[in-house]
């Protein structure tokens, strides 16, 4: 009985830490969005080409970063899950598969917005965007999967083998640009065109990919507890039935 | 209330924010309403979806506390 008590205290000590830790990420992640606001409206110069609407840019590829970071994890928890078969990193994938769609959406959004001043076109079917579309489409059909399997430890094999499949268009997306000739520009990563960026822009640049990797992960640690929650609840309603 | 006072900030800062831009806009240049869509959009997605997840979460932790004191008045 003693044990059970000590175990449950344990507990609750383990999530009053990470309640704190949240806050902590909220907090900063909150002072680091008005810094990065700031800085994309007040502060970093405007393009002498493109003008004010350059600066779509400071949303537009920090937003792609974590769309690509949470594939990421998608993958890397769906091969641990097939090798450990641990729930957790399970609810792990599901929930960063889920911040998949809503960053690659917003990518594809903000994409099309500053396309439309650029090119004169909201969407074009160059290789950046195509297999960036690509991407999107794939990890709808991994919450699809999710949503319309029998039964939850098949959702959990199948939509873990799909997060495997599905990342091999990762590599794909970054690389279209040098693999293919397309004219989605290169201002960022391999290929890039040396010099193309004016240091204030480039500060920026990394404030806000900071900016959103803070709150990418306060939200993915929310939805992984969500998920965590969900399937506390499912467990109870079974032990319930079979009381 | 604290509703009405969101959307208040939000729409005082992001007028700021605008004119600060529309400032140094080129004459003749309408580029700004694109980037007011990217910049709404993005934030209010992102809150919206944390809204979301914050509220499931309140709403699952209360029908967790009633499914356990179901369960122990059943055990007694």
């Amino acid at each position: 009985m003693e044990t059970t008590t000590d175990t449950q205290k344990s507990r609750t000590s383990n999530r009053d830490v990470a309640s704190v830790a949240k806050a902590v990420l909220l907090v900063v992640g909150g002072v680091m969005m008005l810094a990065d606001i700031a800085l994309i409206f007040l502060w970093v110069p405007t393009e002498q080409v493109m003008g004010v609407v350059q600066r779509i840019f400071y949303f537009h590829v920090p937003l792609a970063w974590t769309g690509l970071l949470s594939t990421t994890v998608v993958f890397i928890s769906s091969i641990v899950y097939l090798w450990k078969g641990q729930r957790r990193w399970d609810a792990l994938a599901h929930s960063s598969a889920e911040l998949s769609v809503m960053f690659i959406t917003l990518t594809l959004i903000t994409g099309a917005t500053w396309a439309k001043m650029a090119w004169g076109v909201w969407w074009t079917w160059e290789p950046r965007l195509t297999t960036t579309l690509i991407l999107w489409l794939m990890y709808m059909g991994y919450l699809m999967l999710r949503a319309y399997a029998p039964t939850p430890s098949l959702a959990a094999r199948y939509s873990a083998v799909m997060g495997i499949i599905a990342f091999v268009d990762v590599p794909i997306v970054y690389f279209s640009v040098n693999w293919w000739r397309g004219i989605h520009p290169r201002v960022v990563g391999v290929g890039a065109t040396s010099g193309s960026l004016d240091s204030d822009m480039l500060i920026t640049l990394i404030f806000s990919v900071f900016t959103f990797t803070v709150l990418f992960t306060y939200v993915l640690w929310e939805r992984v507890s969500l998920r965590n929650a969900e399937d506390a609840v499912q467990g109870m309603h079974i032990t319930e039935r079979t009381a | 209330m604290a509703a009405i006072a969101a959307a208040t900030a939000w729409m005082l800062s992001t007028g700021v924010l605008m004119a600060a831009v529309a400032a140094q806009e080129a004459p003749g240049e309408s580029t700004l309403p694109f980037l007011y869509v990217v910049y709404t959009v993005t934030w209010a997605t992102f809150f919206a979806y944390a809204f979301y997840v914050s509220r499931r979460q309140r709403e699952l932790r209360r029908q967790i506390e009633e499914l356990r004191r179901v369960l122990e008045e059943r055990d007694k």
